[in-house]
């Protein structure tokens, strides 16, 4: 099992190189000059012009003088010894602290969303198989398409507006840890986990589904019934732990897709994690910020990978044993 | 000894694309207690239809029982309720299925998987469960019984995963043990250790046994009566001596293969026989053997032969030539 595991993240090594030169070979590549850009921008919030002097100075802070292969393993080596490539160029906070600070919030949003689509989408799931081609299997898969069809970000808006207009509410301002303040917490998560698991518990409830239609038709199941035992064991002590071979692995795979929709809904309801850092942090062409947060995103993809792989040769023996 | 077991007039039918398929067709037969009991024929003529019909365990949709008695111990298990159904299976009857790979469930211990019936069907506390299953792996042979009961399926061979299967399925004495080509998986040593351990456990416990096979040897070793299956039909009936030699239907005689072959094992497989089995979903009005019997006349064509015998023995067949025929002439090859 220790030794599944280290395999597991030593496979990781390749995947984190391909993706950190990809991200850092897409911000050099952008047009524009990045010191231009920040004197730039800086020039017109400020009123004010810049010089040559300035530029050229800006240039050698941001290392910009260096040859790419330089940048590049300085950037990759603070990723490493813990510096997350220095500082923001705007708030000079290091990077370091905004992780810190951003992580746990969208993890905490990831949490929230794949914990309350389990508990919705399984046993739906599980129902709409043991009706199968019965109404209610007709009306659960109906929701579930059309749970799937609706992006996140257009029900996110609709959600919004509608509250806004009818019922004067708008998200809470400022954000709460859970420790501080947990019903500030709650109110100001709530919305974004819902919508988050609309579309999240219907992909789930159709691999359920689907899943548990496979292992009600294998032939242990059948000896599971041949034994005389009643509908509840056979699901819950048969089924249950192999159709979560099934979903554990797409669910897996589909959270990256959630995380896309996690970026999108802490800009739109003002939640600091890493998604929200990251938009801001490329409108205010931070640049370092940018590039070190695309690569937690990465690191972060990754970790729910392997506890994907964990969950997964917990469920299943024959993973757990070879 | 009683009869344990009277099943009438049987029927089961599936819905499918071509239309309804009378999988078992009017079935009728009894079973002593303790007897054994050979059900061959070829594959696809309702033999496991038939056994999971005895269970109530047909698969709705598409499948679905139509009609018949299933009498065991005197009460109709058509008439009982669902829940009365459960606790006779896996108690009163177990069924033994053809592959030990896929039969167990791979995500529980075998320790699990065992001690569950006798907790559901005996009241069995965990610890006596286990003190159970500890003796059941025994019985069936498996080497270091305690241990093994946390290990899970795919750390057995096929053979000893079957041998697990038969532990579960003697686990409550069963009256009725049914074995659906318990064998068939398994190499040529294995299925005889494993038929002589499914022969010995039931005298000894002294359970009925329907065994479901191709092979005829198994069928002459080890059955008492044999019921020989054709389209969904009981097409002839004897004891193992009477079908083995002197065979009345042109099927079993098929099967047997009439014709002596020097070249194939007679005991280890089935004769082919020419043509295919019919569509059960369009049988023809007479005799289903009609296409491929090379006796077959108009009378065949016209009217279905019922399962009977000239002179009124308890071997009997459903061909309107059957008391035509004598014994089959046989070249053995003793194995
Ligand atoms: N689950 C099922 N769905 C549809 N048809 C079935 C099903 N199971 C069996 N049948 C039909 O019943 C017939 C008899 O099958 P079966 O009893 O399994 O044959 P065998 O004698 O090989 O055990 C088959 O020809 C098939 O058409
Ligand atoms: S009844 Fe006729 S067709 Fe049917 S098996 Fe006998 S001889 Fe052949
Ligand atoms: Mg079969």
């Amino acid at each position: 099992m220790q030794k599944y595991i280290a395999r597991r993240v030593l496979l990781f090594i390749p995947t984190l190189l391909l993706a950190s030169v990809l991200i850092f070979g897409i911000l050099r590549v952008l047009p524009g000059d990045v010191a231009l850009a920040i004197l730039g921008q800086e020039a017109v919030e400020g009123g004010g012009g810049y010089t040559e002097t300035q530029i050229r100075e800006l240039r050698e802070e941001l290392g910009l003088n260096d040859p790419l292969p330089i940048q590049y393993a300085k950037w990759a080596w603070s990723m490493v010894n813990g510096e997350f490539g220095g500082e923001s160029i705007r708030s000079t906070e290091p990077l370091s602290s905004i992780i810190a600070r951003r992580l746990p919030v969208t993890l905490q949003l990831t949490v929230y969303t794949v914990l309350l689509s389990i508990i919705v989408a399984v046993p739906l799931g599980v129902f709409s198989a043991l009706y199968q081609d019965k109404w209610p299997d007709y009306v659960l898969r109906m929701g579930a398409i059309l749970g799937q069809s609706m992006p996140n970000f257009w029900i996110a808006l609709l959600l919004l507006l509608f509250m806004v207009t009818q019922i004067g509410w708008s998200p809470p301002l400022g954000y709460s840890n859970i420790w501080v303040d947990p019903f500030h917490h709650l109110q100001i998560m709530i919305w974004p986990a819902l919508i988050l698991a609309w579309r999240f518990s219907a992909y789930m409830t159709r691999i359920t589904r689907s899943g548990m239609l496979e292992v009600l038709a294998q032939d242990y199941v059948r000896t599971a019934k041949a034994k005389g035992l009643g509908q509840q064991l056979v699901v819950r002590r048969h089924s249950l732990p192999n159709v979560l071979i099934p979903v554990i692995t797409l669910g897996g795979l589909e959270v990256s897709t959630l995380l896309g929709g996690t970026v999108i809904l802490e800009n739109l309801f003002g939640i600091p994690g890493l998604g929200q850092a990251i938009v801001e942090a490329a409108v205010g062409r931070d640049f370092p910020v940018v590039q070190s947060l695309a690569m937690m995103l990465v690191f972060f993809m990754l970790g729910l990978n392997l506890v994907v792989d964990i969950a997964y040769s917990y469920v299943d023996p024959r993973v757990r044993y070879s | 000894m009683g009869t344990l077991l009277e099943v009438r007039d049987l029927r089961t039918e599936f819905n499918s694309e071509g239309g309804i398929v009378k999988a078992v067709d009017g079935v009728s037969y009894d079973l002593q207690e303790g007897e054994t009991l050979g059900l061959v024929g070829e594959s696809g003529c309702g033999k496991s239809v038939s056994a999971l019909s005895l269970l109530r365990l047909i698969p709705n949709p598409p499948g679905r029982i139509v009609g018949g008695e299933v009498i065991f111990e005197g009460q109709d298990l058509m008439k009982l309720t669902e829940r009365q159904m459960r606790s006779i299976r896996g108690n009163k009857i177990a069924m033994i299925f053809q592959e030990p790979m896929t039969s167990l469930n791979p995500v529980l211990t075998i320790g699990r998987q065992l001690t569950e019936t006798v907790e559901l069907h005996m009241g069995y506390s965990p610890e006596a469960a286990v003190r159970r299953s500890v003796e059941l792996l025994e019985m069936v042979g498996i080497p270091d019984a305690r241990s093994r009961l946390s290990n899970y399926p795919h750390q057995f061979s096929g053979g000893m995963r079957q041998r697990v299967m038969i532990a579960i399925a003697l686990s409550c004495t069963p009256r009725l043990l049914l074995a659906d080509e318990a064998t068939t998986a398994l190499d040529v040593t294995i299925q005889a250790q494993i038929l002589e351990l499914i022969k010995n456990l039931s005298t000894e416990l002294g359970t009925a046994v329907i065994i479901i096979t191709h092979n005829l040897g198994v069928v002459a070793r080890y059955a008492d009566r044999v019921n020989v299956m054709y389209a969904g039909k009981i097409i002839e009936r004897g004891t193992a001596d009477e079908i083995y030699e002197t065979p009345k239907h042109p099927y079993t005689r098929g099967l047997l293969g009439s014709v002596p072959r020097l070249d194939v094992d007679r005991e280890d497989r089935l004769a082919s026989i020419e043509g295919m089995p019919p569509d059960l979903d369009r049988l023809p009005p007479g005799c289903s053997f009609v296409p491929r019997c090379p006796h077959a006349d108009d009378h065949c064509r016209a009217e279905m032969p019922p399962l009977s015998s000239k002179d009124g023995t308890e071997h009997v067949y459903a061909c309107w030539k059957g008391h035509e025929f004598g014994p089959l002439e046989l070249v053995q090859t003793q194995a």
